[in-house]
């Protein structure tokens, strides 16, 4: 690579702009649920929420997911909501948790379809981000979108301690289902 | 090329589906515990550096040493820049090592997200850098960013790719093809919409000597891309990809390469033709592969998410054989097509080296062991027995059993060349027509008395120009061309004359195995016996020796198995040691078979072992490098190579670089300069306590074994100077400082000669001129008239003044030739002529004298000076009654004055003022203080230093 070369290179890569696309209209959540279930030997611990706000850019193919930790509901017991707020994901420090990104494969949102698709972006729960690719089944139709989604969440990559006593009860891998529909806002 | 594309078609894809290679873990840390890699390289001295979640290591094949660096953990990405080291890490920045830590390289607007590899060029001065956040070009420390905004496909970016006119970039949006196009920034895009598998590109690389890319998705498995076409190629694996995300690929050849994958898959990847690529996965559920390294020696180092493994794939495999298989069973094999037939004892089996889950099945049984196979260049299957005769078989179904008068008992070897099957047996060697309606007909018999010099021989071998060699017991080598029997004097002595197996190199020349004495190697008609040092407590016998089609021999040992290189006389080491599970060998003779293209096949433990034909031309030559110098122990920089004279205790210590045995490492140091012998040692270090001044070379090499033709040498040298007495500087101001001395004495001792003899001049002049005017008639006429006026007046007194008169005269005579005289004895001059004078002015001549006495007798004068100057008094000036002249003498310590009224004469006698200027002469010679004269306030006055 010659010198000149890599000048030229370099003077255009700082000077050089190019304007991004225009807004149009994005998607937003209407309704959802979200179910987390932790096998192991001993139990079965479940739980879900409706709760989860969201947005879908179509034309950026980018979304940005929330919920509120606290609202998940129907626990073996209350003593374990209990301790899932408390003691695990520490809910009054980390309110949160968050999934934004932005989606890989090349399809429009616009038409209808059934699409198989990978959503890569930031996951971040109880106060750690990792950047996870999380597979979704995307539906289109007529202005909706409804994803379907199946995933875990290892709990060592998030921080989540287990206390040992409990060690074998709550495996550190936890599934995640999220069901949500998206309507085009106006 | 058509015929290349053929046999490749033929041999990679099926055979290296039942071909294992080893595999060997090594923990980064000796607590063993995980430490992820996320970069590696090879540096140009030979260490391998790896970019791990705890930062930057370097391993030398024996030990990983961390090297310290502030910057931060985990290290992402490692690019090596003619010999420099630049790392990238986790929080985007960049590190660039120096000897043994690492500087950060101070990039202004540099990224602040994950590296996830980087690119240097011309010393640093441009840096390609990909990050989650963009690709960063850094032109002399300024970074400038690339992101979606200028036209990036997506933000998070991968591998990348330079080529001299642009470079790939691999994103979460397919290939960018960035180039500058007429002074514009144009970003090509190659995403699914172009047939790319999958969107989510993490690696591109180039796939040698072609136009095309191997491009590894996160999804989706490989592609090829034409980077010239800018076309994606789909092959028969796009939309089957089922070895999880790929982490590395690692290109070996322009067919060949190697996969990581993070759901543990090591996977080989060739290209069979433009469309399809054959697989073959190597599966380790307990790993993810993140980074693949192919080494200097053909080593493929796979960085994962726990440390370091190491592959052999590039030069030796394994196909796993179960039950019936043992090895020591295992008495001959031979290789047809892609069948295995080996014979364990008295069963022949047959087995598939194509089939990944091939089994032995047995095709044939003899009533003895079977003990030789050869398949001829017809495809009949020889079978020797030890004690049935000779087998064939015809295209793998009848067997005819050839046991007559000529081939009878035990049959050790089968050979065969165009013409002849030769068939070694008890009673030598039989030269055989190959079968015409089942019947062999004798050609030849070859025995002791023939000319073989023996009748056993353990292997018959025919090389490329047809000759006949032979591994005799007794007669070491002998060859027979057809005519006549070659023998060489090399195996004439006791412990060389049984030699167990021959092979031919794809030099042409020959290698023998040969009891006590291992191999010997024939070359231009010399042979050369090579020993390795550890033979007398390993092994005596080598049981085959075989060479495959890239150069390299096989010698099979009792417990070894040792690889040559010829051209670097190194040799691979495999034995139990390795935890490779390499744990045996076969001792039965010439029990080792190739296939078609020069693959040798051995038995071991677990199976047959697989010495490849080898791609490139890897060296396994160990390299060494000094590491540290120190000076009383403590290290001095190593770019220092002047020492002073009492800086003499130096330290050495060097690491040799190896990775196929370094456990086998030795090496050799020499001090040139201090002794010229050199000293072998496995020692890493050597000190030299109090090395005189003088120049010096330390010079040191490495091996695997105990020769060291050819090592690879590192070296260091140095001066200690002289101590500063010892330097030629020195001597030559001594030189001057001593000629300065003599010369300046010269100098002193001329100027004071020259002196003497002034004053003497001087004094003799004065002398003479005192005389002179003493002598003076009218002097002389005054003092004769006055004593006249006296002796009529004042008998006495006349008598007085003529004793005063005559003293006079003889101090005058008696001191003109001292220098200097007391003034006391100038006084006394003195006195007698003021007497003489005063005798004849009487009062019209006064004269007072002010002296110390204690100056009188201590203080110097010159002689006569003071008569002089009262002399002249008297002659200068009017001495009479009316007007007397007072002269009056005065003095102290230092000086005399002699002062008197000014009365001059109207007619002074001539030659005023020479005797004064006589005295002003000989005081300059005597001493620097002044002699003043001259008038003031009416009064004449002469000052006199007083010496």
């Amino acid at each position: 690579m010659n010198p000149l070369r890599i000048f030229q290179l370099f003077i255009v890569l700082l000077i050089c702009n190019i304007s991004s696309g225009q807004e149009k209209g994005v998607y937003k959540l209407k309704s959802s649920k979200v179910t987390f279930s932790s096998f192991s030997a001993q139990e079965l611990i479940h739980a879900s929420s409706n709760q989860l706000k969201g947005l879908i850019d179509p034309d950026k193919k980018t979304f940005v997911f929330s919920i509120d930790v606290i609202s998940f509901m129907g626990f073996n017991s209350e003593l374990q909501r209990e301790h899932f707020n408390e003691n695990y994901m520490e809910t009054p420090v980390y309110p949160t948790a968050t999934y934004l990104g932005k989606i890989i494969e090349d399809i429009d949102l616009q038409k209808n379809g059934e699409y198989n698709v990978r959503a890569k972006g930031k996951f971040k729960i109880h106060g750690v981000e990792q950047e996870r690719i999380i597979k979704t089944q995307i539906i289109c139709k007529d202005g909706t979108i409804v994803i379907h989604s199946l995933f875990n969440v290892l709990l060592s990559e998030h921080n989540i301690k287990i206390p040992r006593i409990v060690n074998n009860k709550i495996s550190n891998n936890i599934n995640i289902t999220v069901d949500a529909i998206f309507v085009r806002s106006t | 090329m058509r015929t290349i594309f053929l046999l490749l078609l033929l041999c990679i894809s099926p055979i290296i589906k039942a071909q294992k290679p080893f595999t060997r873990d090594f923990w980064l840390n000796e607590a063993a515990t995980p430490i992820k890699v996320n970069a590696m390289l090879q540096d140009t001295v030979g260490y391998i550096w790896l970019g791990t979640d705890e930062g930057l290591l370097s391993y030398d094949g024996m030990s990983f040493t961390k090297i310290t660096d502030s910057i931060y953990k985990p290290v992402t990405a490692i690019a090596n820049e003619n010999g420099n080291i630049w790392i990238g890490y986790a929080n985007g920045k960049v590190g660039l090592v120096n000897k043994q830590h690492v500087e950060e390289v101070k990039i202004s607007n540099c990224p602040t997200s994950p590296i996830n590899s980087i690119y240097v060029e011309a010393e640093g001065h441009l840096i390609f850098i990909s990050t989650e956040n963009g690709v960063f070009a850094v032109l002399n420390n300024t970074a400038a960013k690339l992101d979606e905004t200028k036209g990036l496909g997506d933000n998070f970016t991968y591998g990348m790719c330079v080529y001299p006119n642009h470079v790939l970039v691999g994103c979460d949006k397919g290939i960018n093809d960035i180039r500058i196009i007429n002074n514009k920034l144009t970003i090509a895009h190659i995403t699914s919409l172009q047939g790319l598998s999958d969107n989510i590109v993490r690696v591109i690389k180039k796939v040698p000597g072609t136009q095309l890319c191997w491009i590894g998705t996160q999804q989706n498995g490989i592609d090829l891309y034409n980077e010239k076409t800018k076309k994606i190629i789909r092959t028969n694996l796009s939309g089957s990809w089922k070895w999880g995300q790929i982490n590395d690929i690692l290109p070996v050849t322009t067919t060949h390469a190697w996969i990581a994958t993070e759901s543990g898959y090591l996977l080989e990847a060739n290209i069979i033709d433009d469309t399809s690529i054959g697989i073959t996965p190597y599966y380790n559920p307990d790993k993810a592969y993140k980074k693949l390294l192919l080494d200097a020696a053909g080593n493929v180092w796979c960085g994962t998410n726990k440390g370091l493994t190491l592959m052999t794939g590039e030069y030796l495999r394994y196909i796993k054989l179960d039950m019936p298989y043992l090895l020591h069973d295992a008495t001959a094999m031979v290789i047809e097509n892609d069948t295995l037939f080996i014979a364990l004892q008295n069963q022949l089996f047959q087995l598939s080296i194509k089939n990944p889950d091939a089994k032995l099945i047995p095709i044939f049984s003899t009533q003895t062991p079977i003990t030789s196979l050869y398949i001829d260049k017809d495809k009949r299957l020889w079978i020797g027995t030890w004690g049935d005769g000779v087998f064939y078989m015809e295209h793998h179904n009848a067997i005819t059993n050839i046991n007559n008068t000529i081939i009878k008992g035990g049959i050790i070897n089968i050979a065969g060349t165009s013409d002849n099957l030769w068939v070694s047996g008890l009673n030598g060697v039989e030269q055989l027509t190959y079968p015409d309606k089942q019947k062999v007909t004798l050609v030849k018999h070859h025995d002791k008395k023939s000319g073989i010099g023996s009748d056993y021989v353990y292997q018959l071998y025919p090389d490329h120009h047809g000759n006949i060699w032979m591994a005799t017991d007794g007669a070491g080598v002998c060859m027979y061309d057809g005519n006549q029997y070659h023998h060489w004097s090399s195996f004439s002595t006791s412990n060389s004359r049984v030699a167990y197996s021959i092979a031919e190199d794809t030099a042409g020349d020959i290698w023998a195995g040969v009891l006590y004495k291992d191999i010997y190697h024939l070359h231009n008609n010399q042979w050369d016996n090579i020993r390795r040092h550890e033979t007398q407590y390993v092994d005596i016998n080598i049981s085959s020796v075989a060479a495959n089609a890239t150069g390299q021999v096989v010698s099979v040992s009792q417990r070894c198995i040792d690889e040559w290189y010829p051209r670097s006389k190194y040799f691979r080491h495999f034995n139990n040691a390795m935890r490779m599970g390499i744990d045996s060998t076969s001792n039965v003779l010439n029990c080792i078979a190739k296939d078609k293209f020069g693959n040798v096949y051995l038995p071991y433990q677990h199976g047959i072992l697989i010495f490849k034909n080898q791609d490139r031309a890897y060296s396994i030559q160990p390299h060494v490098h000094i590491t540290r110098v120190n000076l009383f122990l403590k290290p001095v920089d190593i770019s220092n190579h002047k020492f002073s004279y009492d800086e003499n205790y130096l330290s050495f210590f060097f690491g040799g670089i190896n990775f196929s045995n370094p456990e086998r490492l030795n090496y050799r140091y020499t001090l040139e300069g201090y002794n010229n012998d050199w000293v072998n040692t496995r020692d890493g270090g050597v000190t030299y306590p109090k090395l005189p001044p003088g120049k010096y070379n330390f010079r040191v090499q490495t091996s695997l074994n105990s020769g060291f033709e050819g090592a690879h040498e590192d070296s260091y040298s140095f001066t200690i100077d002289n101590p500063f007495w010892k330097t030629l500087w020195f001597y030559i101001i001594v030189i001057l400082a001593c000629l300065g001395i003599i010369y300046a004495y010269i100098q002193i001792r001329e100027k004071r000669l020259n002196k003497i003899l002034q004053l003497k001049q001087e004094r003799m002049r004065f002398e003479y001129e005192h005389l002179k005017s003493q002598i003076n008639p009218h002097f002389l006429f005054n003092s004769l008239n006055t004593l006249t006026d006296l002796i009529e007046e004042n008998k006495e007194h006349a008598i007085d003044y003529t004793v005063h008169l005559s003293d006079l005269y003889r101090y005058i005579l008696a001191y003109p030739d001292k220098d200097l005289i007391l003034l006391s004895e100038e006084m006394e001059i003195l006195n007698n002529y003021m007497h003489i004078q005063k005798s004849r002015f009487g009062t019209a001549l006064d004269i007072s004298l002010d002296i110390p006495s204690n100056v009188l007798n201590s203080k110097k004068i010159i002689p006569l000076a003071l008569q002089m100057l009262v002399e002249n008094a008297i002659k200068h000036n009017i001495v009479s009654a009316a007007q007397p002249l007072i002269v009056s003498i005065t003095a102290n310590n230092n000086e005399i004055v002699i002062s008197n009224t000014l009365r001059p004469k109207i007619s002074t006698e001539k030659k005023s003022g020479l005797g004064l200027i006589n005295i002003v002469k000989r005081y300059r010679l005597l001493t620097e203080r002044p002699v003043t004269y001259g008038i003031f306030q009416n009064e004449y006055i002469v000052t006199l230093p007083l010496l």
